[in-house]
């Protein structure tokens, strides 16, 4: 664009009349505030993207622990575990307890083995006696070393020195017994799922799993520390253990890490360590005082390990892909595996694309180079129109008016699906067959026209066709047999549905572009392949559709970019499970959906909330690459056509 | 006559032309396909708010009466047994939201498109800023959502509450999502339309034009301001109709900005400031989504959603149709002007 960097100057200059000087400082001012709103605008996306990146880094950088001084740590002191409450029988020298706001359970190492109680409050009051527990059968004189209550009050951990463990339910007569050579103490974790051996170098972690419809331990991990333990402790949240070695220095631990996400350093070796709360641990040496650390749950909360492999967690069969932020029960592991969210993302926005794909790019082709320019301009609008039509609308539609009965109309669908082409060909074939056929053409321009009749009674003829099917080979419902046979289950919100709603909204991005590109082929280039011989589909096939074939591709790019974007069809449709199968009947969650959902109730800067802000980080660099894919393929049409012209 | 006799074509040549017609007519019906199904649910979501509208609710008598009936409940009084709320505070929220993102991104965007046309050369700045505007174009919604909880609600209303509302802390008033960081965020959201559009706009001006404006002795202000701006008034207002239209859709990100199923009262009031800036707000496009996929009821609920998406779709091409009748208005008093 034309510029004249002179001339404001020269004004000034040539006239300086009051009146002139002061447009010359209008036009000065208006130069700059030009300036600076471009200059906004940058900063804002800059800003944008390094808004996404600052809020997702610290979980990828290890926590730097701040120390505290004992009157600035954020629980009071006298809060902690007291010294022994008045419930627990006195006469007992080695004694646990743990409790709720319902419920108080005391073990003890009594003088002919352990004996225990439970108190349950009534009202507002709490009974002076307490009831027997079940307590584990051990030979006699065997020599106790460590008890454990879990936090649920459920399970009792009872170590012996001779190597053996007692695992015992607290509500039942379920128990089981093992031996792990050389411990020295054990440790629930705070919802019971899973316990902690500590040993003399090591530990194991077990699950406990349901077998038979009976909670067996099964040893998952044994991790060795190659220095000393001394003391270990488990944050009230689950997430994280504090583990103090024979070194000086104290190290903390994610539940499912291979090694210490951060060291601390002492002056002396700690011998005990704990949780105040859950990003608070204490430490006491031998002859030092106890001293306070934050460890900021957000920094370094989650490994890459977390985010992307498989994990076993607590209270699984089997290691998994699981997305399950903190959960609605306390204790639960919280699991952030970002798999599942990124396989539930690319499943819907592919299988849409691969929906959307030979309806957009068949009518943009028959649009592009078949239909009469007069008909062109009143159709090309009208398949635009789908545009018009906002997301939620389509989601919110379907997800009431087609998902309740989708089981019972998946066949229909399918027959309807199945019908169209088909029918298609075979009517065109007919019409092929009569003579008069060959000697026009002219009623190709108007084919769509013509064909809405046809079409109608196809779709109708299909979904016919479907019912009769159905209800002849299927017994009357496709949806039970494909249960019976295969063990598919047809879930209401489905991947299937989700596509079939995500492609109806992204018709038109696929067209538009498809359309334009194909339009732009100058007819000039057709005509020629035409004179020479060719029929109207060869000339296409042969002379223009390599011409817009990297405009077509940018469509696809573009269409597949705002599938993987798009929110609201899969919050109403997806049925928001995070599952990896990939099974097509089932629900899938996209990481779009999960951030309109979670991350407005994330509390700021926790670990999950940085997550969810990698998640976006992730998002953005899928609909990045595809849409600068398309910008490239959109230059190269460009510049082919440039060629040709 | 090759061509008009088929019979007497060669094997293979006869063969593709078969073959040819064939995908043709397959075309041919994905056109059809694409157009009915655009029609099927524009013909559904107006059939089922129809019958919805015009049942027996709680007016009986003509089919006027009863759509009046239904009309008025569904717009002032919420419904217990729907867990429902009532929609007309919705639609005002909805449409305070969109004029106040307008007042934001239409003089931004417009500011940026003459930078862009009439002051930047073609330095790497300028082409950075290009290609960021591109593709800030194809960012899915719900990331500018993610920013705007992040950004202007977290950093910039923490901020803003440390500073005028330290009284009222630890209850946030800025710091929380609210309708101006609704606008803002989808005034980010838009931006790249408006710009593209105003600057395509300016662009496509002669030169002439420009050169006309300077030998009469304008200042590059006055030229932009008197001559080309004018002249290139229906680019930009395409541009700002576009974003509304584009904004009126969104849900995704309003949900993480300060949309909200039920608030108690309206942003907008009688008595000054008249916008309650850090409230939170309903809106349509929210309500179908809650109606959808939280509301107790069956069958009812359909036709509700339909209703709803009638008056969204509405809102759309009512705020189209102003704009369009502006535009012409416009381009009738320079047209003369621009066709120089």
């Amino acid at each position: 664009m034309a510029s004249f960097p002179w001339q404001t100057p020269t004004i000034a200059v040539l006239l300086p009349v009051a009146a002139d000087r002061r447009r010359h400082r209008i036009d000065v001012a208006a130069t700059l505030s030009v300036r600076v709103a471009s200059f906004l605008v940058m900063a804002a996306i800059v800003g944008m993207l390094l808004q996404l990146v600052l809020s997702a880094l610290p979980l990828l950088q290890s926590p730097q622990p701040q120390s505290l001084s004992a009157t600035s740590i954020p629980i009071a002191l006298s809060d902690l575990k007291p010294a022994r409450p008045d419930w627990v029988p006195r006469q007992f020298d080695r004694v646990t307890w743990e409790s709720t706001e319902h419920e108080r359970v005391w073990v003890a190492v009594g003088s002919d083995g352990l004996t225990g109680g439970r108190l349950l409050r009534r009202d507002v009051n709490w009974p002076t006696q307490s009831e027997a527990l079940p307590i584990p059968v051990m030979p006699s004189g065997t020599r106790i070393s460590a008890l454990h209550i879990s936090g649920t009050l459920d399970w009792l951990i009872v170590l012996a020195d001779t190597g053996d463990y007692w695992v015992q339910s607290l509500r039942n007569d379920d128990h089981e017994k093992g031996t792990v050579p050389t411990h020295v103490g054990a440790v629930w974790s705070p919802g019971g799922r899973s316990l902690i051996l500590q040993q003399d170098v090591s530990f194991h972690v077990l699950h406990k799993v349901m077998a038979h419809g009976y909670p067996v331990l099964r040893p998952m991990t044994a991790i060795d520390v190659s220095n000393r333990i001394l003391g270990l402790a488990i944050s009230p949240d689950g997430d994280r253990m504090v583990l103090a070695t024979d070194q000086p220095a104290l190290q903390v631990w994610l539940r499912n890490g291979r090694k210490p996400s951060v060291s601390i350093p002492l002056a002396t070796q700690a011998i005990q360590v704990g949780w105040l709360d859950d990003d608070t641990i204490y430490a006491t040496g031998t002859d030092t005082p106890r001293r306070y650390w934050y460890v900021d749950p957000s920094a370094g909360g989650v490994s890459t390990r977390d985010l992307f492999a498989r994990q076993w967690y607590e209270g699984y069969l089997e290691s998994t892909w699981t997305w399950q932020p903190k959960a609605a029960k306390e204790g639960y592991q919280a699991k952030y595996s970002l798999i599942p969210l990124l396989m539930g993302t690319l499943i819907s926005a592919f299988l849409a694309t691969l929906m959307a794909l030979p309806v957009a790019i068949g009518a943009a082709i028959f649009t592009g180079f078949f239909m009469s320019p007069k008909l062109r301009s009143r159709i090309k609008p009208a398949i635009e129109l789908i545009a018009a039509f906002p997301t939620v609308v389509i989601g919110a539609v379907l997800a009431v008016w087609l998902a309740p009965r989708f089981d019972t109309l998946l066949l229909e669908i399918l027959g309807a699906i199945v019908m169209v082409p088909t029918g298609v060909l075979l009517l065109s074939l007919l019409w092929q067959l009569h003579p008069v056929a060959h000697r026009t053409k002219r009623y190709l321009s108007q084919l769509p026209l013509l064909l809405l009749l046809a079409l109608l009674c196809l779709v109708t003829l299909g979904v016919a066709l479907g019912q009769q099917v159905e209800s002849a080979v299927f017994d009357g419902s496709f949806a039970r047999w494909l249960y019976l046979e295969y063990g598919i289950p047809v879930r209401q919100r489905n991947a299937v549905l989700v596509a079939v709603a995500l492609g109806f909204a992204i018709i038109p991005t696929l067209f538009s572009l498809a359309e334009d590109a194909i339009n732009a082929v100058p007819r000039s280039v057709a005509a020629g392949s035409l004179a020479l011989g060719a029929t109207h589909w060869q000339s296409f096939r042969d002379i223009v559709l390599p011409m817009a074939f990297p405009g077509i591709v940018a469509a696809i790019m573009l269409g597949f970019g705002r599938a993987c974007g798009e929110t609201m069809i899969l919050l109403l449709l997806s049925g928001n499970a995070p599952l990896s199968e990939g099974a097509l009947f089932e629900g899938v969650r996209s990481i779009a959906a999960t951030l309109a959902m979670e991350l407005p109730e994330a509390s700021v800067a926790s670990a999950h909330y940085r997550v969810l802000f990698l998640a976006a980080l992730l998002l953005f660099a899928i609909t990045f690459v595809f849409n600068t894919a398309a910008q490239l393929f959109k230059r190269r049409l460009r510049a082919l056509e440039a060629s040709v012209l | 006559m090759i061509m008009a006799t088929g019979q007497s074509l060669p094997g293979q040549r006869r063969w593709q032309r078969v073959l040819g017609t064939l995908m043709i007519w397959l075309t041919a019906a994905m056109v059809t396909l694409s157009v009915l199904t655009a029609g099927a649910f524009l013909g559904l979501l107006l059939w089922f708010a129809g019958s919805w509208l015009t049942a027996e609710g709680m007016a009986s008598g003509g089919v006027l009466v009863r759509f009046w009936g239904n009309l008025q409940q569904l717009l002032f009084q919420p419904s217990a047994s729907l867990g429902i709320e009532a929609m007309l505070p919705a639609i005002i929220g909805t449409v305070i939201m969109i004029i106040l993102m307008t007042v934001i991104v239409a003089p931004l965007g417009v500011l940026v498109a003459v930078y862009l046309s009439e002051y930047a050369k073609n330095t790497w700045y300028t082409e950075l800023l290009r290609i960021a505007i591109q593709n800030l174009a194809g960012v899915p919604s719900v990331i500018f959502g993610v920013f705007g909880l992040g950004f202007f609600v977290y950093a910039v209303g923490g901020e803003i509450d440390g500073w005028f509302y330290a009284e009222t802390l630890p209850r946030p008033t800025f710091g929380t999502p609210g309708l101006l960081w609704a606008s803002l965020t989808l005034a980010l959201l838009t931006l790249p339309v408006v710009i593209v559009a105003s600057e395509e706009g300016l662009a496509r001006l002669p030169t002439s034009m420009r050169e006309g404006s300077y030998a009469l002795g304008a200042t590059r202000f006055e030229t932009i301001i008197r001559v080309l701006l004018p002249a290139a008034g229906s680019s930009v207002l395409t541009g700002v109709i576009l974003a509304i239209a584009r904004a009126a859709g969104e849900v995704a990100p309003l949900m993480l900005v300060g949309v909200v199923k039920y608030a108690p009262t309206l942003p907008v009031s009688l008595q000054a400031p008249f916008i309650a800036f850090e409230q939170k707000f309903m809106h349509l496009g929210f309500f179908i989504y809650d109606v959808a996929a939280h509301a107790n009821v069956g069958e009812g609920r359909l036709g509700l959603i339909c209703a709803a998406a009638v008056l969204l779709v509405g809102l759309v091409m009512l705020l189209n149709l102003t704009a369009v009748l502006l535009r012409k208005r416009l381009r009738d008093r320079y047209q003369a002007l621009s066709e120089e």
